[in-house]
């Protein structure tokens, strides 16, 4: 059976798109969780709680942007006030008890958001519209700039923690919060920051994602589910990790996509998932320690 | 200046520190002297932060800083260069460097001259600068685990067994570093196996034993009368 | 100010003991080599029956190595351990346990929710395995039993009903010992018993120790020097891996080697 070449190309082009998304919300997971070890099992509604809020923006100036930037202010502050009642007072006990709490708060924004928002689903309309011809299909603007946005945004984070003058305050303290703050570091701070800077993503993944699938609260379900497994087969903490990891499993989705339906598909992440803590339990792409 | 009153310290259940009492005024070289297990590493992360006290007080310059945040009394003037070095593996020796030097209020003058300073006292960290901690060998390791320290310009810095492991000749350059800091007028207060370079470079030593101040001499005395070594190092 | 001493203790001469029978714990050419660092270096002793040995050294040194390697927690790179005249190097900690090696851990591993007697029941339980229903509840009563024998010998039969959690640093480790002596050992291995004790908790243990010395050999790792000095039949020096002294206490006091490498002077 031969596989024609437009059509392979075709779902290149749709994993990569995807994969950036998934990089996206997967960054932020995994920045939290190496920085201070917490497993985000919230994340998923911050996600939704950003394209919540970017539709009411949307909704009352009809600019996309502005309703990406609310977002992403209204959700990094959320993150901020989170860490700093609920997440704070537990930091260095039993990692049972974050997982606990993070799980809580995903049922409270949860209810939160059903009964703010209410249950009909918005909407968020895309900033440029408009297709290319891409082979037999109009391919839309708008998810390549998606794509593109996402790459920015975790371009803008990477070079932020390399050169930029709080990022070394991040990486030691992601490396050795002990050490960090003898040296002077004031992690508390640094923590809180990290995580509003992971629901920020979060929220701006919500919002970029938005216009695809319109807004209700299921939107993200699928999605979150790929970004846990995507910051595991990263490795925990990774951050390069997790966006290798997100684009091969999202061109591993598109390819199976050809011959099964996309709901199928996301079994092949599943099986690299297992394959990865069975062989490679630090993450595909990190080696092993001894 | 640091002031060290009875404390008491806990690992769970386990007493570790049996009521410590230690003092080192300004610009002193303070030596810490005992066989493993007595609670001397203990006893430097109680002063740290790293470890909260259950009893007794830590005074430092009349502020009183028992189980205060390691952060704060890293901005307070006391730096600590543990045991097992703990540099940023991951950063670069100049980005390890940072990690005291990019603190409020040092203007772009001072950093440089900072920088400057460091890199006269140590070369190799020059050389080296742009290079992960993690590739330093274990004697590059600890002049960059001091350099860090210094970068915080303190009044005194915590000194956990920097010479483990040191070939000789690396215990000499860190005999050379004691000596410039003690000439800035840094205090130091040294934990050591090594007995010879800690009564080279102290002015008094304390000795523990099981979690306890045993004995406490002026290191003049101990150069000419080796007893009290034997009794609380020797077998 | 003199600190306080342990009193004087004059141990029977270890070295008579083993020459008649064989040694009970053997290791030949022990080596433990993680990537580029040596942590012994062709170690090679032999513990007699019923001796009590301690293992000293500077840090690093490679005792926690030696006691992993005996135990089953760590496979040697290269070398035997042969214990009561078989080759047990490189079993497993479960099977080591069978062969009747028992260890005592740094950090306690006690049961924290569990009564004092339960702590050391199940220990006791390990060593009569029975899958037969019938026979299980008369084995039961001989297992409490047991447990109750070793408690008295620690010192802890007065509070079996007692939660272990609630126990003081002190008895928690002597319940760590009374599990160890539940599993019937013939070698008991001590991992700094005495670590973060008071004085009067040290003395206590030293006691303890010397009492249930009688039927057992015991391999001991210790920094306290009065510990080790008061209650060691023969003591052996580690330095970098390798065997640097091997001797009485009195011996090991007087040898300037010795002193050398824990002055570095």
């Amino acid at each position: 059976m031969t596989i024609p070449f437009d059509l392979l190309l075709i779902q290149v082009i749709n994993g990569i798109v995807t994969g950036m998304i998934l990089a996206l919300v997967a960054s932020g997971l995994t920045l939290i969780f190496g920085i201070m070890d917490v497993v985000n099992f919230a994340h998923g509604e911050l996600f939704m709680l950003g394209a919540y809020l970017g539709s009411t923006v949307f909704l009352t100036t009809g600019n996309f942007w502005l309703a990406l930037g609310a977002a992403v202010m209204g959700i990094g502050l959320l993150g901020a006030v989170i860490q700093t009642t609920t997440l704070r007072p537990l930091l260095g006990r039993d990692p049972l008890t974050t997982i606990l709490a993070t799980f809580g708060l995903s049922l409270v924004l949860q209810n939160y958001a059903l009964w703010q928002y209410g249950p009909v689903p918005r909407k968020i309309n895309e900033p440029i519209t408009g297709h290319f011809s891409l082979f037999y299909l109009e391919y839309p603007w708008y998810r390549l700039l998606v794509a593109v946005l996402s790459a920015a945004i975790i371009g803008g984070l990477w070079l932020f923690m390399k050169y930029g003058k709080y990022g070394i305050w991040i990486r030691a303290t992601t490396q050795d919060r002990v050490m960090a703050a003898a040296m002077g570091i004031p992690v508390p701070l640094v923590h809180t920051v990290v995580f509003a800077i992971g629901a920020a993503m979060a929220a701006a993944s919500g919002v970029l994602f938005g216009p695809l699938t319109g807004v209700n609260h299921a939107m993200g379900l699928d999605f979150i589910l790929r970004a846990f497994i995507v910051v595991v087969v990263g490795g925990m903490g990774n951050l390069g990790g997790s966006i290798l990891a997100a684009i091969f499993l999202s061109l591993l989705e598109a390819f199976a996509s050809i011959w099964v339906s996309p709901a199928q598909a996301v079994i092949v992440s599943f099986v690299v998932l297992i394959l990865t803590l069975l062989f490679r339990p630090t993450g595909l792409f990190v080696p092993t320690p001894k | 200046m640091l002031s060290v009153q009875n404390v008491h310290t806990y690992y769970g259940k386990s007493h570790i520190l049996h009521g410590v009492s230690i003092d080192v005024g300004p610009g002193e070289v303070v030596g810490l002297l005992g066989r493993n297990g007595v609670g001397k590493s203990t006893t430097l992360k109680t002063i740290m932060g790293l470890v909260r006290p259950s009893e007794g007080t830590i005074t430092f310059e009349g502020r009183s800083v028992a189980g205060a945040a390691p952060y704060h009394l890293a901005r307070l003037g006391i730096a600590y260069v543990p045991e097992d070095r703990r540099i940023f593996r991951l950063l670069t020796v100049l980005e390890n460097l940072r990690t005291g030097l990019d603190r409020p209020g040092v203007p772009p003058e001072r950093r440089d001259a900072l920088l400057a300073k460091v890199y006269g006292s140590f070369p190799v960290l020059r050389e080296r600068r742009n290079q992960a901690g993690g590739t330093l060998s274990g004697g590059e390791q600890q002049m960059l685990a001091i350099a860090r320290a210094m970068m915080l310009e303190p009044k005194i810095i915590l000194l956990d067994e920097p010479t483990e492991g040191l070939m000789p000749r690396m215990v000499a350059q860190i005999h050379e570093i004691i000596d410039v800091l003690h000439g800035d007028g840094v205090a130091i207060l040294l934990v050591e196996q090594n007995v010879r370079l800690t009564l080279e470079v102290s002015s008094r030593v304390y000795f523990m034993e099981k979690g306890v101040v045993r004995h406490h001499a002026p290191a003049a005395d101990l150069r000419r009368n080796d007893a009290v070594i034997h009794q609380y190092l020797g077998v | 100010m003199t600190p306080d001493r342990l009193p004087e203790h004059s141990p029977p001469h270890g070295n008579g003991r083993g020459a008649v029978r064989s040694p009970i714990l053997r290791t030949e050419g022990l080596t433990v080599r993680f990537g580029g660092l040596t942590a012994l270096n062709n170690v090679t002793i032999a513990v007699p029956r019923g001796e009590i040995r301690a293992m000293i050294g500077p840090n690093g040194a490679g005792k926690s190595t030696f006691f992993n390697c005996v135990t089953g927690v760590l496979r040697p790179t290269s070398g035997r351990i042969v214990f009561d005249g078989e080759d047990i190097t490189g079993l497993p900690p479960h099977r080591i346990s069978q062969k009747a090696i028992a260890r005592s851990y740094q950090i306690t591993n006690i049961l924290p929710g569990a009564t004092v007697l339960e702590n050391v029941r199940i220990a006791a339980q390990s060593r009569h395995h029975s899958w037969s229903l019938v026979r299980h509840h008369r084995a039961f009563v001989d297992v409490i039993d047991r447990a109750r024998a070793v408690l008295d010998a620690v010192g802890l039969g007065d509070k079996e009903e007692e939660l272990a959690a609630n126990l003081s640093h002190g008895e928690q480790r002597h319940l760590e010992i009374g599990i160890a002596l539940a599993t019937e050992p013939k070698l008991l291995c001590l991992d700094e018993p005495t670590a973060g004790m008071s004085v009067s908790e040290t003395r206590a243990t030293v006691e303890l120790i010397r009492q249930i010395a009688t039927d057992l050999t015991i391999l001991i790792v210790e920094h306290d020097m009065e510990v080790v000095m008061g209650l060691a039949h023969t003591i052996t020096v580690l330095h970098y891996g390798e065997v640097v002294a091997e001797g009485t206490p009195a011996e090991i006091q007087a040898n300037p080697r010795v002193q050398e490498v824990y002055l570095k002077t």
